[in-house]
């Protein structure tokens, strides 16, 4: 039968043999990590890089030594701001134990029994933590064997050492255990029933007595202490849990007689026991005490906090409690009491995984390691430091669930010229600055971007009127073009000029159409249309010269009308919706389908059938139409008999004496402008006129064939539905944007030509209080103090100087200086990278560095309107950073980094 | 034994003496004849219109129709009726006094001394079809009792055992009170123990039998034990260890619970380590599906818990999965058993029902129906004798009134060894449960129920008969009234207010008229 159990036991060998070929194929993930800071358990590296292959590392040193040995066929993921350390080796934890067996003295309970192999341990990854010492308990003179285990991966593979250590504990729970009681067998009366066994040790001093006693015995009889006799003749080392100094000298004496290696757990170290451990030879394993206030009994090692230590010695930290939520506050309690903070890290990865027994797998990043790594948001010995990644065996075993959290810490924030943060940070949450301060929050899980000694953030910067995206497209374009449309996910031109540091653009057609159109306020990263503009239209660009001032005000009263048409409707709706709410019948007005009926008279000069002819001006040849018109009063109607209009043209217009003025209304309103027509009747049945379009005429004649007007049916739209809802005016998109200037949504940006053009144009929006930014040509060195008394802001011209009167002038350094805010602008379509470039010529030519920078940033924001949003570092504003060494416009500056909504522009 | 338990005794036996009045003439004949029926076998094609021809207890033949029925049997017409092996419950402790021992090592036990022939849940399980248990100790346990096949009537164990010494139970899941390092560690001490006692006692022996043949040059300690181990005599095992001493000896086989994947692997490892393979089953509950990989690769049969379906929650997002276990068995090519339910309330007490379920998921009806019949038996270690309508095999037959795995179709007789141990028409208890029936057949009230009975389609006693017995109740005791048509009434159309002539689709569209 023996044999057969042997056959059966190397057949089992076998089998795992067979089997462990496959397990070593579920290798993990093969790359190359480059970050920051890397920590490889032993030694510090800045910018270091790991390979790993196979879910272990192959390659290990600063990135410029790794980076040459590449060959490329890994995927490289990079950190620049992260901090990388192997996984975290927890020397303690409470995950298992202490063991419900009564025996004070056992062997037979292994830690590894009650390791769940195939447990979710996620929340436990999320301290950095990959390995873990898993021990019986504390609770007993000799409580079991330990075992070491990792957290993740395939659960035959969890296990590194299933018995590790036998622990010991000499704490002052371990004494008067209870007694053992034997069950008799069989339960009969002829079986005596024993009373309960009492167990050792009764005192402090009879532990190492009744410790040294059971290993001898199991020594002797070893089929009556199987598993101690066996556990103890492997020789792992002995785990001892102290908290007294007499224990730990007696613990030391009787290793040191045994010859058995160990170390030690110890709530805290009283000075001069160092030497003693150092000198045996016997590393420790520090759990920290919790903050809580307890005062220990008497002979106690110390108390709260981490001990002052004269030398480093390599041992190994433990939270308090073994509760590993708290490994990340021993971390920063004891990195606070080291030489460096960095020595801390060797205390929880490869000390800990020396005095384990496992450093040839964990705790270090090494050749040869298991690729067990966590990607810390910043030094793991900060208090607010947490994993943004968690490999185990190079498969990613941990992530925080995505959020778009960064801080960004800088030398100095620039919040405007008057003042600067020194050493402060950032917080940006949603790619919205969330806070701005010396100490913000630092969210679970955020980035952390250290922007290093002599950075200087600053906000990104505005280029007010540029025509990047347009890709040449020349065309000129009026209010109602869907400019927008052109932007897109962004490209190579979009992403130089972001990284040239402008982060916002005014996108402005290269030409207005009639001097109008429309701005687009845009970003120049993102992934998407929606991610870079706020609205499809964010500005309107009119242009005003000495002339033709008169478009501008036509153009505003149509929207003046159209807006009005657009409030009766909602307020007529608002009026539906509580007549419906409160139940009210609502009776359909009947006006809405009319047939109008014009009355007949006689003696009328022009009510009847007119024959038009239209010639000259813009028109080849002369163009007749046919057309009926009905005098009321001193007001006619007219329309168009033939050729039938494709949609009902109807004119309307005044009578005053034989002057005859009206307009053409065109439905659609896809007209440019409305056609006027001017005409005189020059006899009873005649008349010669004008009719003209925006600066286009033709001359009209007309003779009446009849006097009786054509009668029409007249359908109008109907502006009711049949439940009597009000239906919405027709949108017509040209007028769109007025409406919204007039509903003061969007500013105006008003380029003004000429001499004496300004005064009025302000004037004109001043009194309609529509807030509206100038673009000035060289004239406005006359209006400086208008432009100072109204707050106005200018959009410096490309040109940067003007000859005056033998001068050269300056137009940014004369405004800027005397108060008024300006913004630049680049009209190009990839020029707006040399925007920077074009600023720092403006310094060199006089202009603060700092009212440069406020220019480009708080005076542009102002200039495109959008200064509640962005242009500033502040609360509330969108977080388009630029990460500077050294002031924009100071020399040997260079931009390092730039952020657009939160999200940091990769080269 | 208490004196409570005899209390149960003793009802047990009046009841049952009850029960089986109308069984007692059938009993007088060796030879009987089931003919008419189509025999679903299992093992193999189904015979329409098929003869079971059974002699002392054993199936003699199986055929078709023109098979010669010998002069002396007793022929049973089972036309129109499907005739099914018995099905067998894999593993069950719902027929002991307790299921559990309070001592948590306890080999030395056997289910024996707790089988309570009086339970409720024998009389049931024929009720339901199932005619061979595998009582077990339940799984709160270290090292738990020896387990027996029994059929499920009966006045004594002695009498329902059919094969006593089935397998040992053991647990490597921690049994109430104790957490798995102490389970493991006591778990390992028992087999330390029992290698050390068997080790003195092959040395004892060999010194003895030395002694007695005056051998010369005794074997020095080591081979001595070695060669002592094939000395020891039955007489020589001691009751603690017998039991042990058995399973290591290949006469018992080695139940082990596992109630979480992380336990398999200990269970598979102590299997390998003891030489227990063959003869190990694994018990599982909880998520030790997980583990169905590891299962796989040790070609070791599974009992499934009654649930069938586990759910999960995830611990970092909160949701919750389900698993069809049957299905991951499946997938792993894991052999796998049934086991009844424990509870009298919940439709997992019907093995047909969780076969049914397996069919849904996507088995085909002859696995599912083999599943609780052939391949528990397998599972068991007693395919030899039960599972299947074979010759040679214990008649212990089911006569269904439809396919076995539909919720309509019930038991209408159980023969067990060849004796009719249970007709549906003689069922004493689900007679007793309504014996107002026939006072009240005259009310209007009752005469509306008929009418309206075959409207109260089957969707309706689908779920009604499953699930309580007094569903089934209900329509035995009408069926004994009235022989055509049966009648589906059940609790819950008698719930129904009583004007309400029409149940059924049809007329109640009519509405009011």
């Amino acid at each position: 039968m023996q044999t057969g159990k042997w056959t059966r036991l190397t057949g089992l060998l076998l089998l795992i043999l067979v089997l462990l070929p496959s397990a070593e194929v579920r290798a993990g993930g093969d790359f190359v990590l480059r970050a920051g800071h890397l920590h490889t358990g032993q030694q510090s590296l800045v910018d270091g890089a790991i390979v790993v292959r196979d879910g272990r590392v192959v390659d290990c040193g600063p990135w410029a030594q790794i980076s040459a040995g590449l060959v490329g066929d890994l995927p490289l993921l990079h950190w620049p701001d992260a901090y990388v350390t192997p996984g975290l080796v927890a020397a303690s934890s409470a995950v298992v134990g202490p063991h419900r067996g009564d025996e004070s003295i056992s062997a037979a309970f292994r830690a590894v029994d009650g390791y769940n192999t195939y447990g979710d341990h996620r929340p436990l990854l999320e301290t950095g933590v990959t390995t873990i010492h898993v021990n019986p308990g504390e609770h007993r003179l000799m409580s079991g064997q330990g075992a070491v285990v990792k957290l993740e991966g395939a659960p035959a593979g969890r296990v590194l050492v299933d018995s590790s250590d036998l622990a010991i504990s000499l704490r002052d729970r371990v004494d008067n255990p209870d007694p053992l009681l034997e069950i008799p067998f069989p339960a009969s009366s002829d079986v005596q029933i024993e009373p309960p066994a009492p167990q050792r040790p009764a005192s402090r001093i009879d532990r190492l007595l009744a410790l040294r006693e059971a290993i001898d015995m199991a020594g002797k009889d070893s089929l009556a202490h199987g598993e101690l006799a066996k556990v103890w003749g492997t020789g792992v080392p002995m785990r001892i849990s102290v908290d007294a100094a007499p224990d730990l000298q007696g613990m030391l004496q009787m290793m040191q007689s045994e010859g058995r290696q160990g170390y030690l757990v110890a709530d805290a170290m009283v000075g001069g026991m160092e030497a003693d451990l150092a000198a045996a030879g016997v590393p420790v394993v520090l759990r920290m005490r919790g903050p809580q206030g307890d005062i220990p009994n008497g002979g106690v090692l110390r108390s709260h906090g981490f001990p002052h230590l004269k030398d480093s010695p390599a041992w190994a930290l433990a939270p308090p409690g073994d509760d590993l939520s708290q490994l990340g506050w021993a971390m920063s309690e004891a990195a606070a009491a080291m030489d460096s903070p960095e020595s801390v890290i060797p205390w929880v990865t490869h000390n800990a995984a020396r005095i384990l027994g496992v450093a040839d797998r964990v705790g270090h990043l090494h050749p040869g390691a298991d690729a067990d790594i966590v990607v810390w948001n910043d030094a793991p010995w900060k208090i607010h430091a947490r994993p943004l990644e968690v490999f185990v065996e190079g498969l990613r075993a941990w992530q925080p669930e995505e959020q778009h959290t960064k801080v960004i810490s800088a030398e100095t924030i620039w919040i405007s010229p008057g003042e600067q943060l020194t050493d402060a940070q950032v917080l940006i949450e949603n790619g919205v600055i969330t806070a701005v301060g010396h100490r913000v929050p630092h969210p679970p899980h955020c980035q952390v971007i250290d922007a290093g000694p002599g950075s200087f953030l600053a906000p990104g910067f505005i280029d007010c009127y540029g025509h990047l995206g347009l890709e040449g497209d020349s065309a000129s374009m009026g209010t109602g073009d869907r400019l927008h449309r052109t932007l897109g996910v962004t490209g190579d031109r979009e992403h130089s000029v972001a990284l040239a540091g402008v982060t916002s653009q005014l996108l402005a057609p290269k030409r207005l159409q009639r001097g109008a159109g429309i701005g687009v306020l845009a970003k120049t990263s993102g992934d998407s249309r929606e991610a870079r503009i706020d609205e499809h239209y964010s500005m309107l660009l009119l242009e005003i010269s000495d002339s033709g001032f008169g478009a501008i005000r036509r153009l505003f009263d149509q929207g003046q009308k159209y807006l009005e048409s657009w409030e009766k409707y909602e307020k007529d709706l608002a009026e539906w919706k509580k007549k419906i709410e409160a139940g009210e019948k609502i009776e359909k007005s009947k006006q809405e389908e009319v047939e109008e009926i014009p009355e007949e008279k006689l003696d009328d000069p022009l009510t009847g059938i007119w024959e038009m002819t239209i010639s000259g001006g813009p028109i080849p040849e002369p163009e007749s139409a046919t057309l009926s018109i009905t005098l009321t009063g001193s007001e006619w109607e007219g329309r168009l008999v033939e050729p039938a209009p494709p949609v009902p043209v109807r004119m309307v217009g005044t009578l005053e004496g034989t002057t005859l003025k009206g307009t053409i209304e065109v439905p659609d309103g896809d007209l440019p402008d409305t056609p006027r027509i001017e005409a005189e009747l020059t006899g009873e049945d005649s008349m010669e006129g004008k009719i003209s379009i925006l600066a286009f005429s033709a001359d009209l004649s007309g003779t009446r064939t009849s006097k009786e007007a054509k009668t029409f049916k007249v359908t109008r739209r109907k502006k009711q539905d049949d439940d009597g809802r009000p239906r919405p005016p027709r949108v017509r998109a040209t007028l769109e944007p007025i409406r919204s200037v007039l509903e003061k949504k969007i500013p105006v940006l008003v380029s003004v030509r000429g001499f004496n053009t300004l005064p009025s144009v302000v004037d004109y929006f001043t009194g309609k209080e529509i807030p509206f930014a100038v673009q000035l040509d060289q004239f406005m060195r006359f209006h400086k103090d208008l432009l100072l008394e109204k707050k106005i802001p200018v959009l410096l011209p490309d040109q940067m100087s003007f000859e005056a009167a033998d001068t050269t002038y300056m137009p940014s350094t004369w405004l800027g200086r005397s108060g008024v805010t300006v913004g630049f602008r680049s009209s190009a379509a990839d020029g707006a990278r040399r925007l920077p470039f074009r600023v720092r010529g403006e310094v060199a030519n006089g202009m603060a560095a700092d009212a440069a920078l406020d220019a480009l940033t708080r005076g542009a924001a102002k200039v495109v309107g959008a200064h509640d949003r962005i242009g500033q570092i502040g609360v509330g504003m969108e977080a388009d950073l630029l990460i500077w060494k050294g002031h924009p416009f100071e020399g040997g500056s260079r931009l390092e980094r730039v952020f657009v909504n939160g999200e940091e522009v990769q080269r | 034994m208490s004196t409570l338990t005899h209390k149960f005794l003793t009802l047990g036996i009046a009841l049952l003496l009850l029960f089986q009045q109308g069984v007692a003439e059938a009993q007088s004949s060796p030879k009987v004849a089931l003919t008419g029926g189509k025999i679903l076998t299992v093992s193999g094609a189904p015979v329409v219109d098929g003869t079971i021809l059974i002699e002392n207890g054993i199936i003699q033949a199986v055929g078709g129709a023109d098979m010669e029925v010998p002069y002396d049997a007793m022929e049973v017409d089972c036309s129109g009726m499907i005739l099914a092996p018995g099905l067998v419950d894999a593993h069950n402790p719902a027929g002991l006094d307790i299921p559990n021992e309070n001592l948590s090592v306890a080999p030395f036990v056997d289910v024996y001394d707790a089988i309570d022939p009086s339970r409720f849940f024998f009389e049931n399980s024929l009720r339901n079809g199932i005619s061979t248990v595998h009582v077990m100790q339940g799984n709160n346990c270290v090292v738990g009792g020896v387990s027996r096949i029994v059929h499920p009537i009966g006045l004594s164990p002695d009498e329902m055992t059919r094969l006593p010494g089935i397998a040992l139970k053991m647990s490597v899941t921690p049994k109430g009170g104790y957490d798995r390092l102490r389970q493991r560690a006591e778990l390992r001490g028992v087999f330390s123990e029992f290698d050390r006692w068997h080790e003195n006692l092959a040395e004892t022996r060999y010194e003895q039998e030395a002694e007695n043949s005056d051998e010369l040059n005794p074997l020095p300690p080591a081979e001595a034990r070695e060669k002592g181990k094939s000395m020891i005599r039955e007489e020589d095992l001691d009751d603690r260890h017998r039991h042990l001493a058995y399973l290591d000896g290949g006469k018992l086989g080695a139940w082990i619970h596992c109630g979480a994947a992380t336990d398999v692997a200990p269970a598979i490892a102590m299997i390998a380590d003891r030489g227990w393979t063959g003869r190990a089953v694994l018990v599982l509950s909880g998520d030790a599906h997980l583990a169905a990989a590891e299962i796989a690769a040790a070609k070791v049969p599974v009992v499934l818990d009654s649930d069938l379906i586990h759910r999960e929650r995830d611990a970092i997002t909160g949701e919750v999965e389900e698993t069809f276990i049957p299905e991951v068995m499946r997938q792993n090519r894991i052999r796998f058993a049934l086991q009844a339910g424990r509870s009298n309330v919940m439709p997992e007490n019907l093995l047909t029902y969780q076969a049914a379920r397996l069919v849904r998921n996507g088995m085909s009806q002859e696995q599912a129906l083999r599943t609780i019949t052939l391949g528990a038996a397998e599972i068991c270690g007693v395919a030899d004798q039960y599972g299947s309508i074979d010759k040679g095999k214990v008649a212990n037959i089911v006569m269904w009134t439809g396919n076995p795995l539909e919720m309509t179709s019930w038991v209408q007789k159980v023969w067990i060894e060849g004796i009719l141990a249970y007709d549906r028409e003689m069922d004493a208890r689900l007679q007793r449960l309504f014996p107002e029936m026939e006072e009240e057949e005259s009310s209007d009230e009752s005469k509306k129920m008929e009418e309206t009975s075959e409207g109260a389609s089957g969707e309706e006693a689908k779920g009604e008969e499953g699930s309580t017995e007094e569903g089934a109740g209900a329509k035995g005791s009408e069926e004994t009234q009235e022989d055509a048509e049966p009648l589906k009434k059940d609790g819950k159309s008698e719930e129904k207010p009583a004007p309400s002539p029409a149940p059924d689709t049809d007329s109640a569209s009519k509405g009011g008229l």
